[in-house]
């Protein structure tokens, strides 16, 4: 079965979710801090009446800190759970792959990520992760 | 699932809910002509539609239960409960079988031919007449019934389904959902109502949430543009804003005959379980809450109600040695007050037994011997919310876990309500539920701290209190702050440190902050912020499943400028700052009592002492046995302890310093004035005697209560205001525990 996915980086990585659980993609929005939170919890923001989750994706996937990183961008998703978005440092294109060609998790894989990537695809440059937006914003 | 069923199902619902009330009526009232009638018809119309749809179980089981009625509407059987309790199972297969259709379409996998073959046995159970036609044939049943069902259509399902409704509207016009009130109220035609579904329902009602937020914008707009034609279609929009938002509030009210319906058939099965003859009266059904607030309270009603059966109606045989009719009342009444609806269970039981409760409490250790003997009744029957307190001597499948009615307080302060309960031993209980009319749309305050927005509900706001460091100081009880709020102290809690934004010494470094005193169940406290900014009504929205779990935090709301600013949970934050609500309690009883007791309380005495780089404290003066100025060359060292010869005794020396936590001294490095001599307090405790070295003996003060402060703090027994100054009163005990000498006979022989 052929599935759409929007990509993005952050940092060196290259990132995917299926597209069908993006809604839109925004600049950087003012976000109220909730104190107490979990770690990568930046906060909440206002869109349009709805109020979207806005998830820090480094410390999320324990990514290293990029200093240089510019403002953010952020991807709206739609979860189960509510309105998540997700701060990348730039958008990629939207990509069409079968998703038999998905490679699991390598079983290495530990730590914060394992719990949020549901697989990679192989792409003839580099490694496209995909997450699973349902496991973002839970704990 | 094709548009016919999905009606069928919703009616069906409806019908079949309807039933439930209307079959406990008919056991409680046999011979009700009118309500056999509309038994038969609603189950009529569901075999009829369901044999339409191709539904065969269905069918079959209704079918043998409409055979069982007919028999009763010719009066040739008479409900007893076994037939009763028949038509109830038979209700609830069908609702099991609807439930079925729902997911997957069939009317599931049970056959029910038990249940089929009780309800035809109960049909013949009567005279003879012609059971047959009812047990075999069911065309032959069908056609009977056409004619004897006066009013009742025969199946086609479109007829069918606006005799449910009729059917409804004569008999509980409130049943419609999502009906404008007013309409419920007179009885509408069809015509005049529309099922709305409630998803839609919400969306209208975030879009009108945010249709106020863009009037909000626009309106900072015009006053800064001051364009004529701008301001007068600002004005409109105000307008229209306005009355949109309360039209669609009003839709998402719904009577509470909704939640109510379900109680007489849960009171009786409950009694049933029980062994005891119990039914509910209701009243004020047509109090109209909104519908989130009706689905949330539904678990905490239901508890109460099973409560009252289980625990509190006695069995017949009781009921009838004390003189009271072997049927147990339970009443449920809902009155529309002000702005908020108050609901109220009371049973006519054996009411809760106060010493009980009382000593459960003291034996699990949820509070002290000295506390619970100096409970008022009231005081003591609201102990039964306290986490782990079960009176039911035996724990039954129905209640007697000791989870629940903590519960059932902390789910109904979640939404904003409160629990009160009232006992009379021997004569019953009754739990008063006070619950706002919406959840949706709330007056909060908002105040900042740390730079962001916070918004607090204003059910909780007693009032507000200008905190001025140049006037006034904040004083500490131990390490807990208090303010002194006219004649009473109450507890500081700082928000920033709440948060964990701010640290404890930069809040209390702040020259101004504001307090809002806050309550929640008697519980009364002191939120320190940085600033308040407005009052204003905001759109409750709820928080995303993540962030729930931290307890200070209710719900989320967005603002005019388009800000989303998080709603405090004032019970949350007395929890996070361990302010207990029995502590508390106590902290407000006392305070409130104190003019009284001016003149008549009980006086004591209290010694007070001071520490050279710590707050002034007391001793109660009936633990000193006397106070010794001792030259220092007489104080000797004996292993590793001080010791003085005393009276023919050696007793150990222990310096106050030492025996105060650490975080009780302060950080100053005041010096302690060097003296030639020590001021020693003897203390007994009745087993010997124990010198504490303090740096100075005040006074001794007479004074009739001391408060009881609500911040649990090792040691202390309370506080006072000595002299304008807060005085913590220690325990002797205490500090003999701490110097460990808990028994000073040891350490005499050694």
């Amino acid at each position: 079965m052929m599935t759409q996915y929007c990509t993005f980086e952050l940092g060196p990585l290259l990132l995917g979710v299926e597209a069908r659980h993006v809604q839109e993609v925004l600049r950087a929005q003012p976000v109220t801090p909730v104190p107490l939170a979990p770690d990568f919890v930046r906060g909440l923001m206002n869109l349009r009446g709805q109020i979207a989750l806005v998830i820090d994706l480094r410390k999320r996937l324990d990514a290293q800190e990029d200093p240089c990183a510019s403002r953010p961008i952020n991807v709206l998703l739609h979860t189960k759970g509510g309105l998540v978005s997700i701060q990348t440092d730039r958008i990629g294109d939207v990509l069409t792959a079968e998703s038999e060609s998905i490679d699991s998790v390598p079983d290495t894989l530990q730590g914060r990520a394992r719990e949020v990537l549901v697989g990679a695809l192989r792409l003839p440059e580099r490694l496209l992760l995909l997450l699973d937006p349902e496991r973002i914003a839970v704990t | 699932m094709d548009e016919i069923t999905e009606e069928f199902l919703l009616e069906s619902r409806e019908a079949v809910d309807q039933l439930d009330r209307d079959l406990v009526a008919l056991e409680a009232a046999p011979g009700e002509s009118e309500v056999i009638s509309r038994i038969f018809r609603a189950l009529h119309t569901i075999k009829g539609t369901c044999g339409f749809l191709g539904f065969g179980k269905l069918e079959r089981v209704s079918h043998a239960g409409e055979g069982l009625l007919s028999r009763l509407r010719d009066g040739e059987l008479r409900v007893n409960e076994d037939i009763a309790s028949a038509l109830l199972a038979t209700v609830d297969a069908v609702r099991e079988m609807l439930d079925s259709i729902q997911t997957n379409e069939k009317d599931g996998e049970l056959e029910y031919g038990e249940l089929v073959a009780r309800l035809k046995q109960l049909a013949e159970g009567g005279p003879p007449g012609p059971p047959a036609a009812t047990a075999t044939a069911p065309r032959a049943s069908k056609k009977r019934a056409k004619k004897r069902a006066r009013d009742a259509e025969p199946p086609p399902p479109v007829a069918a389904q606006e005799e449910v409704a009729t059917a409804l509207e004569t008999s509980a016009p409130a049943l419609e959902p999502a009906v404008a009130p007013q309409a419920a109220a007179k009885g509408p035609s069809p015509s005049e109502t529309v099922r709305i579904d409630v998803h839609l329902l919400d969306r209208l009602m975030d879009l009108a949430g945010e249709l106020v937020l863009t009037r909000n914008q626009v309106r900072e707009i015009q006053q800064a543009a001051d364009n004529a034609a701008l301001s007068t279609a600002s004005q409109r929009l105000n307008l229209v804003t306005t009355g949109l938002q309360e039209g669609i509030m009003l839709m998402r009210m719904q009577p509470v005959e909704y939640l109510f319906g379900k109680f007489p058939r849960m009171v009786r099965d409950t009694a049933k379980q029980c062994g005891k003859q119990a039914r509910v009266e209701l009243s004020g059904n047509d109090a109209e809450l909104d519908r989130t607030l009706l689905e949330a309270i539904k678990d905490p009603l239901t508890h109460l109600i099973r409560n009252a059966v289980d625990h509190g109606i006695e069995t017949p045989e009781v009921r009838i040695r004390s003189g009271k009719p072997p049927e147990g009342v339970v009443t449920v009444r809902a009155v529309h007050q002000s702005g908020h609806v108050s609901i109220e269970i009371s049973d006519d039981g054996a009411g809760i037994p106060l010493d009980r409760v009382r000593d459960k409490a003291v034996a699990k250790g949820l509070i002290s011997q000295e506390r619970a003997n100096a409970l008022t009744p009231l005081e003591a029957a609201n102990l039964i919310f306290l986490p782990g307190l079960s009176t039911a001597n035996a724990v039954t499948n129905v209640s007697g876990r000791g989870v629940g009615m903590d519960v059932v307080k902390t789910n109904v302060e979640r939404l904003g309500g409160t629990v009160e309960v009232e006992t009379k031993l021997g004569a019953g209980s009754s739990f008063r539920l006070k619950l706002p009319l919406t959840l949706a749309i709330i007056p909060a305050l908002i105040v900042e701290s740390s730079g962001e927005r916070y918004a607090i509900p204003q059910v909780h706001l007693q009032e507000l209190v200008l905190l001025d460091r140049a006037k006034q100081k904040l004083e500490s009880v131990y390490d807990a702050p208090v303010f002194r709020l006219r004649d009473r102290l109450l507890p500081i809690v700082f928000l920033g440190e709440c948060l964990g934004s701010t640290s404890r010494r930069d809040c209390l470094a702040r020259p101004k902050s504001h307090l809002a005193v806050l309550q929640v169940n008697g519980l009364l406290f002191g939120l320190a912020v940085d600033r308040v900014i407005d009052q204003q009504e905001i759109v409750v929205k709820p928080l995303t499943a993540l962030l729930q779990d931290i307890p200070l935090y209710s719900a989320c709301t967005i603002l005019g400028d388009g800000r989303v600013v998080l709603i405090l949970d004032a019970a949350g934050i007395a929890q996070q700052a361990h302010l207990t609500t029995l502590q508390s309690g106590a902290y407000t009883m006392d305070a409130a009592r104190d003019p009284q007791q001016g003149a008549s309380g009980p006086v004591s005495s209290f010694l007070l002492i001071s520490e050279a780089n710590g707050p002034r404290l007391a001793l109660p003066l009936e633990g000193v046995t006397r106070l010794e100025t001792v030259p220092l060359s007489r104080i000797e060292q004996s292993g590793d302890t001080e010791v003085l010869q005393y009276q023919g005794e050696i007793i150990p020396l222990h310096r106050l310093g030492a025996l105060l936590p650490p975080s009780r001294l302060s950080t100053s490095d005041t010096v302690a004035p060097q003296l030639d001599y020590a001021n020693v307090v003897i203390v007994a405790n009745g087993r010997g005697s124990v010198g504490i070295v303090v740096t100075d003996v005040v006074d001794v003060v007479d004074l009739t209560s001391i408060a009881q402060h609500p911040v649990n703090s090792a040691g202390v027994l309370g506080s006072m205001v000595v002299n304008d100054r807060v005085t913590d009163v220690l325990s002797i005990d205490w500090l003999l525990t701490r110097a460990g000498c808990a028994d000073p006979e040891l350490l005499r022989s050694a």
